[in-house]
């Protein structure tokens, strides 16, 4: 027998001896992020990315850099308001909109047979009815956030004239200053949707300046001690 | 050979292959030390493993669970803490809890979950974990003198025992360079070095500073109108180019301008620094000042002369710097505050704003109308009650009202309606407070008092109606502490009268009671209610929300650099498994504060928020300078005062300069020891002393110190005393009161002094034996009783010491005999109707001191001469002498202040000068009166009046024979020199006097005047000649007697 012989055999066996203890411990969840002392794991960040790309009926495993950082602060956001919310009266939604909302997905995944449906829910890693708790979740916290923030925005009729200047104004001549009202309903509502983002901000904003939220390294890279924090 | 190294290679591939499989099994490497997870085997994503989705492990079966690189005890502990248990499966639930459980410690700073699955399909689990840090010791090195070290590390904001996270130490060296910036140190250097203690998860840190050189001003701007040139507001503001930039600097030259413009009546003027721009290439700051003078506004009194000075001190617009209505009002509520007190009790103020005149731009007049001046005479409280037994006496209530009658520095009274009603309110619910629920008090005004006009009585009468008594008091929601520890110390209990103030105490109570037991959530709250058929009862229902428990884990010291950690260990009071006290704590640090070797103490428990039931505790300690010098000068004033070649055996009236340097070396060894070094030299005393105390031998009631010093003293007209002297002391302190100060004392001492008399003053025939050194060695006995309130300013308790020494040839000395002195002291405030601090003390001293010599020591009468041949023949006995300075001598600020300065007692029958004795009686009587207040000393003055009587005496017989004598037995035998010899000194000579105090922190400045009622005469020499070479004394007969006067100036009360 060669040395080349002695020497291949050696590796075999070492390998084959050796190969168990070299099997490396998986990491299956680490902390991503604390919010006022409550913690956000990576596995409720890749279930959201998920989710997300669900709904959107888009690849599950297609996310850039910053798309994954900005559902984490969406996460962080929701995990600030659910704690604020928890104080008010909640607001469920009602079960046909959480149906009508599971159909939209449906059908934005062309999903017409229930296997497909079946199967592309498991391709995302989800069940329906995991789905459906997460559709509800999502549709009571933006009921809530509603009944908190609309009662205290007032559009007034000087706003919606405003408005139509601005965006109408070289049409406006011949039809005077004053929309017609169809469309000073639409205006209406524009002007209330902005003020709904912009009180959504402000409160999103006092939020994260009010709490103490830490996100950790959410690379393979050493933490700093104790974290950074926002 | 081939084949054998082939086996060689073989066997290397193996240890190889074998250690790489080794590696993957266990936890991976340390990480560098020094660094903050030094002892955290695996940081969180340092690992090179695979992330997968938790999904695949979920259902699975917990084998194991493991915290690699913590220790065993603390894998258990925290185990426990966790949902997720060895058997159950894995669930998203159970991780999330107990990832969330893990931080929730406070422990870790990040956790990541590991899994490996094993052959049978269970799987073990590993929490790889990175520890927090919590701040621990904060120092400064390197700084200049300004801002100081403590201003620096207050401007870190970085709290002992909190979390330690990098935004915390960027936002410390962000304040702290804007703080040197303040300063004038723009171009310092400010960087921090880490020091972890990773076994106790301390990091303990340094800001290293390097100030650079400290910033001019480089130009001073000024905008707005000020009406001063851009050199008058420099000189003004004292900023000119050129000078140091500092905090203080600006601050205090903005406060000039402003006090310009005040002293002009522009109360509103803005000044501001707008802007300061920072040169580094010339390292200068240019400010720009914002200068608004604002309008002239004068405020000005009519109707009733109010000074100037009185107008700025009442109205606060001056202080404020400010103009608006609340402020003006308040000024109104002063002045008519200021008029009532001047007997104006109908004054109304008015406000009246307008334009100003020629001098001002805007003003405000006070109207005051004064109204008839009145005085309020008396108060008159009458109060009934259905029982008989009254809860308030009327001198209690009176001293609660806000109106006062004339009194010495009240020369009308306070008196208006609104104060009225508003005592008479809080009177109410001073009675409601206490149960009484139907107290009706009405009160009337006599505007006649005693017939005459404008003098008022005042009428209070009070009806107390039944009061409410509690009827069952019920404990309940403590579950750890049983009611029966605690209940003792409630100030409420079924039966008696109802009281909000024993309620409040209760929960007072209560409280300290848990949160000394490491209970800091503990909650208590009180419901009352009243059954329907009798209203005067109320069912008390105390609640206890207990909360969590704390207990100490260990307790961390930092910041020692010289004291061994058994000086500080000795002192807490607080012990590892022990609840965390916070009363413990604070006592802690207070005994750490009084070794005096500590600058700064801070406790404060670590990782605070985290949710863990064992804490570990912090003292973070910064050790004061080891090495003190103190210098200093003064002076003694008195009468009978000694003057080295003085011929007047009574002394002279005056003054003796003193100077003082020391040195002290604190903590020697790092043992709380502490060796000093002091010198003293005055006309009277020099003195050389050298002192190592011990003041905790064994425990902290053991004291032990050595002594030894060189002196060279004239406190006595008769001789100069040189004393050298070593002496060993210890000190055990029996008993000591609540707030720790020693109650009984016991000093334990043994002291050698060899002492010498020089500068002898009296008969030959004594001289040769008196001059001559004599060795003294005497163990001694002191016990000290002090029940004073107050060392210093004394008004109740009592003081007694007795001090007890035995002079013996067997303990080294040449002269045998024994002393005792006994004193008592007490102290008693009367005058119950006065308030804390202002009562009359009645202060009583008495001494007496006895030695009594044996062997072949003996007394002699004064002049009476005892010789001892250079050679005596046998039989014969040489006899010696109690030595001059060891005996009692009296007189003075601090005993009789009849006599001068250790003037009392025998004389020697030939010069007059004091012999001293050996028996001493001093009874002093002091009526200490309360301060007075007195324009610009403020209550600050008292007075007393003494009355000190006693003497000296040769024998200890004569003096008991002389208690009843009070004066001289036939003085008229020292008026002649043939009978002089037969002088008699045997009585109780008396003073009286009248001292003034005062008050100072250190204790009241003292001067006494003591008037002597039957001063004793006494032969002396006039034109007294000592010869240098023989001794001999001589000069013209002329007998004198003691003065009457004396003076005497000291701080401190006389006893």
């Amino acid at each position: 027998m060669s040395r080349r012989l002695y020497f291949f055999l050696a590796s075999v066996l070492c390998f084959l001896i050796c190969a168990p203890a070299l099997k490396a411990a998986d990491v299956i969840d680490r902390v991503v992020a604390r919010v006022n002392g409550q913690v956000i794991l990576l596995s409720d960040w890749d279930e959201e990315l998920s989710f997300e790309a669900f709904e959107d009926a888009r690849p599950p495993d297609h996310f850039s850099t910053m798309e994954r950082q900005a559902a984490l602060d969406r996460l962080i956001d929701r995990h600030l308001m659910r704690e604020q919310l928890k104080l008010l009266e909640p607001v469920p939604a009602d079960k046909s909109s959480v149906q009508s909302r599971i159909a939209e997905i449906r059908a934005a995944h062309a999903a017409k047979t229930e296997a497909s449906w079946e199967s592309a829910l498991q391709r995302y890693g989800l069940t329906e009815a995991e789905l459906s708790r997460r559709v509800s979740s999502e549709l009571n916290l933006m009921q809530s956030v509603d009944a908190r923030l609309r009662p205290n925005i007032q559009i007034d009729e000087a706003s919606v004239a405003s408005y139509y200047k601005e965006k109408f104004g070289p049409t406006t001549s011949q039809a005077g200053t004053t929309p017609p009202p169809e469309i000073a309903v639409k205006i209406k509502q524009i002007l209330t949707e902005q003020k709904m983002n912009d009180l959504m901000s402000a409160w999103l904003q006092s939020l994260r300046s009010e709490g103490e939220i830490r996100t950790f390294s959410t690379s393979n890279t050493a933490a700093p001690p104790g974290g950074e924090a926002r | 050979m081939q084949i054998a190294g082939g086996s060689v290679r073989f066997l290397l591939m193996v240890i190889v292959s074998l250690g790489l499989a080794a590696a993957g099994q266990q936890t991976p490497p340390a990480s560098p030390t020094g660094s903050p997870t030094a002892q955290t085997p695996t940081t969180p994503g340092e690992n090179e493993t695979n992330v997968v989705s938790i999904r695949q492990y979920l259902g699975l079966f917990i084998h194991n669970i493991m915290f690699p690189g913590l220790p065993e005890t603390d894998q258990t502990r925290f185990r426990e803490l966790l949902p997720l248990k060895i058997g159950s499966a894995i669930t998203r639930d159970g991780v999330r809890d107990s990832m969330q459980a893990l931080l929730g410690t406070g422990h870790f700073a990040d956790v990541q979950l590991e899994a490996t699955q094993r052959d049978d399909g269970s799987v073990d689990l590993a929490f790889v974990t990175a520890q927090s840090f919590f701040i621990g010791d904060v120092r400064v090195e390197g700084n200049a003198d300004r801002p100081t070290e403590n201003q620096i590390a207050n401007a870190s904001k970085l709290q002992l025992g909190e979390i330690y996270e990098r935004p915390k130490v960027d936002r410390a060296l962000s304040n702290i360079q804007r703080l040197m910036q303040e300063n004038g140190y723009y171009r310092a250097s400010v960087s921090i070095k880490e020091n972890p203690r990773p076994q106790d998860q301390l990091m303990n840190l340094v800001f290293l500073i390097a100030p650079g050189a400290q910033a001019t001003i480089g130009q001073v701007k000024v905008t707005g109108d000020p009406g001063y040139s851009k050199g008058q507001i420099e000189d003004i503001a004292k900023m000119h180019p050129g000078d140091h930039v500092s905090v203080d600097r600006v601050s205090r030259g903005l406060q000039r301008v402003r006090s310009k413009y005040e002293k002009q009546d522009r109360l509103l003027a803005q000044v501001s620094i707008a802007e300061r721009l920072y040169h580094p290439d010339s390292n200068t700051v240019d400010f720009t000042c914002r200068v608004e003078p604002g309008p002239k506004v004068r405020i000005n009194v009519k109707g009733y002369k109010v000074s100037r000075r009185n107008i700025r001190k009442y109205v606060p617009v001056y202080e404020e710097g400010a103009l608006d209505d609340d402020l003006l009002n308040e000024g109104r509520r002063n002045l008519l505050d200021f008029m009532q007190t001047r007997g104006y009790f109908d004054a109304s103020v008015g406000i009246r704003k307008h334009e100003g005149d020629s001098d001002s731009d805007y003003a405000v007049t006070y109207i005051i109308d004064p109204g008839p001046r009145h005085k309020l005479a008396a108060i008159f409280i009458k109060i009934s009650s259905p029982t008989g037994n009254t809860l308030f006496a009327a001198s209690d209530l009176r001293s609660r009202m806000q109106v006062q009658p004339a009194a010495r520095f009240l020369s009308h009274g306070r008196y208006s309606a609104s104060l009225l009603n508003s005592d008479v309110r809080g009177l109410q619910d001073l009675y409601r407070s206490n149960g009484f629920r139907d107290v009706k008090i009405e009160s009337a005004v006599d505007d006649k008092y005693m017939g005459k006009a404008n003098l008022l009585a005042i009428t209070v009468t009070v009806d107390e109606g039944v009061q409410t008594r509690v009827g069952d008091l019920k404990i309940i929601g403590n579950s750890k502490i049983p009611t029966s520890d605690f209940e003792n110390y409630l100030s409420t209990s079924a039966g008696q009268g109802y009281s909000e103030s024993n309620l409040a105490q209760d929960r007072d109570t209560v409280l300290n009671f848990y949160f000394n037991r490491g209970f800091p959530n503990a909650n208590f709250e009180i419901a009352t209610s009243s059954p329907p058929d009798d209203p005067h009862r109320i069912d008390l229902t105390y609640t206890i929300q207990e909360g969590e428990q704390f207990f100490i884990n260990r307790v961390l010291v930092t910041g020692l650099e010289h004291t061994r950690q058994r000086v500080v260990r000795r002192e807490l009071q607080v012990k590892s498994g022990g609840p965390l006290n916070q009363s413990a704590m604070l006592d802690s640090q207070r005994r750490l504060y009084d070794l005096g070797i500590f600058s700064e103490v801070n406790t404060a428990v670590q990782n605070p928020n985290g949710a863990e039931e064992q804490k570990n505790v912090l003292f973070d300690l910064h050790e004061t300078k080891r090495y003190t010098f103190d210098y200093g000068f003064g002076f003694e004033f008195q009468t009978g005062q000694p003057s080295p070649g003085s011929n007047q055996p009574l002394g002279q009236t005056g003054v003796s300069p003193r100077v003082s340097f020391g040195v002290t070396r604190l903590n020697l060894r790092g043992r709380n020891e502490t060796v000093s070094f002091k010198t003293n030299v005055s006309r009277l005393q020099q003195r050389v002393l050298f002192n190592f105390e011990a003041p905790q031998w064994f425990n902290r009631n053991f004291q032990l110190s050595f002594t030894g010093f060189y002196d060279n003293t004239l406190d006595v007209n008769t001789f100069t005393s040189q004393r050298l002297e070593g002496s060993v002391q210890a000190k055990q302190i029996l008993t000591r009161n609540l707030s720790n100060r020693p109650i009984s004392t016991l000093i334990y001492s043994y002291t050698f002094r060899r002492v010498r008399a020089s500068d002898i003053s009296i008969s030959p025939g004594q001289i040769p034996l008196l001059s001559q050194p004599v060795r003294v060695g005497s163990p001694g006995l002191t016990f000290i009783r002090d029940k004073r309130d107050n060392p210093i300013e004394t008004t109740r308790g009592n003081y007694t010491t007795f001090d007890a020494a035995v002079a013996s040839r067997f303990f080294g000395s040449e002269a045998d005999f024994s002393r005792g002195l006994l004193q008592n002291s007490t102290y008693q405030a009367f005058g119950k109707n006065r308030a804390e601090g202002k009562q009359y003390v009645f202060a009583r001293s008495t001494r007496i001191g006895i030695e009594n010599p044996f062997s072949d020591t003996i007394i002699v009468e004064p002049g009476q001469e005892i010789t001892c041949p250079a050679n005596p023949p046998p039989g014969f006995v040489c006899h010696t002498l109690i030595p001059l300075p060891e005996r009692f001598f009296s007189g003075g600020g601090n005993s009789h202040r009849g006599f001068g300065l250790n003037q009392a007692g025998p004389r020697d029958p030939f010069t007059g000068f004091p012999l001293g004795g050996s028996a001493l009686f001093i009874n002093n009587l002091e009526l200490r009166f309360p301060t007075v207040t007195v324009p610009v000393i403020q209550d600050n003055v008292g007075f007393v009046v003494f009355h000190d009587m006693g003497n000296v005496f040769t024998r200890p017989q004569d003096m008991t024979r002389s208690l009843f004598r009070w004066h001289q037995a036939n003085p008229e035998v020292c008026t002649h020199q043939d009978t002089a010899q037969q002088c008699n000194y045997n009585y109780i000579s008396h003073a009286i006097g009248l001292g003034v105090r005062y008050k100072t922190p250190i204790g009241p400045l003292r001067v006494d005047f003591g008037y002597n009622l039957n001063p004793p005469y006494f032969p002396s020499l006039k034109n007294l000649v000592v010869n240098q070479v023989n001794g001999e004394i001589t000069g013209q007969f002329s007998p004198q007697q003691a003065g009457h006067f004396n003076v005497f100036f000291s701080i401190g009360q006389a006893f």
